[in-house]
């Protein structure tokens, strides 16, 4: 889990230093496809209200607490192909961040405070994909629907005013997803045969897609639900190398 | 492997780049760092307390690296004076005045910093020196020089080490350096709200604007205490901070005053106060909800974690297996 978190900061803040990399560092030819890596973000909200649907919506905590819009979790993913001749199969690991901030109560008459207080989230997942790219491949159709299962844990912590942790803790669950994905390259072959040459990427996409997950330990009866409330719309990138 | 010597190097460059990174703002540049003719003091300012001698001022670190107008480095002397604007050094050789001129308009004041003298060795352009801020005061000012009157504009004051070989007494090298003499005040923050945390007080205030010949605020003294009791003391750059270690149920008077970059203090703070109470953070509210099931600690029943690693080694295999 550590490690997957280190290997996903690492490639994010190699980033930058790609795009400066002198074009020469790399030899120049066609390459082969070995995985992806995806970047994105979606909105979410977790379920964690659904256990008090008993008391007014003001005083169920995560609303009290965190109001009622939607948050971004930013993902990052890496994915090893498993199978390429008609479209890609892939099996990855992802992980992102999320946080919420809110407003402390002051103790009794539950006013609000000038403390802050916050729910942070890493979740990661194991994930199997499949992008039917076959027809992009060989007919240079720009779109690519696709579609996922992950096993999820989330790990998250509560902090109070000082920014010490008042808890911790993981819970795990499963999502689908299901996508399409545009093909950038369509834009402009020219310079993605450039970026291709230049770093191995062979196709980069734009994604976009909508997923359902449900992370409550399986139903766990000790263990709150941190399930997005509704389907989840996410944006991102995906480059294929 | 094209790809594993791509992946190295992505994750190396921020590395590399890292590693170069300069030395940090404020650092003193020492020895032969320094280009010649140039002298390096590591406090910018004498200010009001340092001014009139309210408190003990460290002594002031000079470095320097001497620049020679004629003839090879020997063995000599260094000898430091300062001087006020009028005795500056107007072109190179770079020499500061050495003594007052009252005579002279604009008005010169310079001298000696003390009577001590450096030796220079030969082949050896650098040298330190520590000294006092009194001396660089007393050489460079007027006597009647008044260190509490807030209205008077700042003051460059020019530091110059003369360097004189051992075979002449006129200097033939130098080596010049300025600081700041600012007796002015700023402004005290023009609000300060102050909200009661747990154990703590949650401090905001608002950028103060100098007018007249008031100093700009450029950081702030934080002061909270209680009868009489000082809990609390800070220099902050920020307008916010949260002040901890605080009893509950304990009133605390909060002051902020406006600090100029001579790190001269506002007459007056900016008054607060506020009362530390008991404050429910989101797992607290959560915990005394009825309801509330979620037990903390990791994810119960090893499913997920157990789930992933098999559903690895499967693929795993698969993969091996095709």
């Amino acid at each position: 889990m550590i490690r997957a978190i280190v290997a996903a900061a690492l490639l994010a803040a190699a980033v930058p230093a790609a795009a400066q990399l002198s074009p020469a560092i790399v030899t120049v030819g066609p390459s082969g496809r070995w995985g992806a890596v995806d970047v994105g973000m979606q909105r979410y909200r977790p379920n964690l209200d659904a256990e008090f649907t008993a008391s007014p919506p003001a005083d169920r905590p995560y609303q009290k607490y965190f109001g009622t819009s939607d948050g971004w979790m930013l993902h990052l993913g890496f994915s090893r192909a498993l199978f390429t001749k008609v479209g890609s199969l892939e099996i990855g690991v992802r992980s992102g961040w999320f946080q919420d901030s809110g407003t402390g109560f002051k103790e009794g008459t539950l006013e609000p405070s000038s403390e802050t207080t916050r729910f942070r989230m890493i979740p990661t997942s194991l994930a199997l994909s499949y992008r039917f790219d076959w027809a992009t491949e060989r007919y240079k159709i720009p779109f690519a629907p696709y579609a996922r299962l992950a096993l999820e844990r989330y790990n998250w912590w509560i902090t109070d005013g000082s920014g010490s942790t008042s808890e911790k803790g993981a819970t795990n669950g499963w999502s689908w997803t299901a996508g399409v994905a545009f093909l950038l390259d369509f834009l402009d072959p020219t310079l993605a045969r450039e970026f291709d040459r230049d770093s191995g990427v062979n196709h980069t996409y734009l994604t976009f897609d909508v997923s359902k997950s449900y992370v409550d330990d399986f139903g766990s009866s000790t263990s709150w639900d941190l399930s997005n409330e509704d389907l989840s719309f996410a944006l991102g990138l995906l480059f294929v190398f | 492997m094209r790809r594993a010597l791509l992946l190295v190097v992505l994750v190396a460059a921020p590395a590399l780049a890292t590693a170069q990174t300069p030395p940090g703002e404020g650092e003193v540049k020492y020895g032969s760092d320094q280009g010649p003719g140039e002298l390096v003091i590591d406090d910018a300012f004498i200010n009001i307390d340092e001014c009139n001698g309210s408190v003990t001022a460290p002594l002031l670190e000079l470095l320097w690296n001497t620049k020679l107008a004629s003839g090879s480095q020997e063995s000599g002397n260094f000898k430091i004076y300062v001087a006020n604007d009028a005795g500056a050094p107007t072109a190179d050789p770079k020499y500061c005045k050495t003594e007052d001129d009252p005579n002279a308009s604009p008005k010169i004041y310079a001298g000696q910093v003390g009577s001590d003298t450096y030796t220079a060795n030969a082949n050896q352009d650098t040298g330190s020196a520590e000294v006092s801020t009194r001396s660089i005061m007393l050489a460079g000012t007027e006597d009647a020089f008044d260190c509490n009157d807030a209205s008077l504009q700042d003051r460059t004051l020019t530091v110059c080490v003369h360097y004189i070989p051992g075979s002449g007494s006129s200097p033939t090298g130098s080596a010049v350096g300025t600081l700041t003499l600012s007796v002015r005040r700023p402004p005290a923050p023009p609000w300060l709200t102050v909200g009661e945390g747990e154990d703590a007080l949650n401090l905001s205030w608002g950028e103060p604007t100098a007018t007249g010949t008031q100093a700009r605020a450029t950081s702030y003294r934080v002061v909270v205490s209680s009868g009489g009791t000082e809990f609390f003391r800070d220099d902050v750059t920020a307008r916010e901070l949260r002040v901890g270690g605080l009893s509950n149920g304990t009133p605390y008077d909060v002051a902020v005053y406006g600090l100029s970059a001579a790190m001269n203090e506002s007459t007056d703070p900016m008054t607060g106060s506020g009362t530390p109470g008991p404050v429910l953070d989101f797992w607290e509210y959560y915990s005394q909800q009825l309801g509330g099931k979620e037990e903390g600690g990791c994810g119960t029943g090893g499913a997920g974690p157990l789930a992933l690693l098999a559903i690895s080694a499967l693929l795993a295999g698969l993969r091996r297996r095709a």
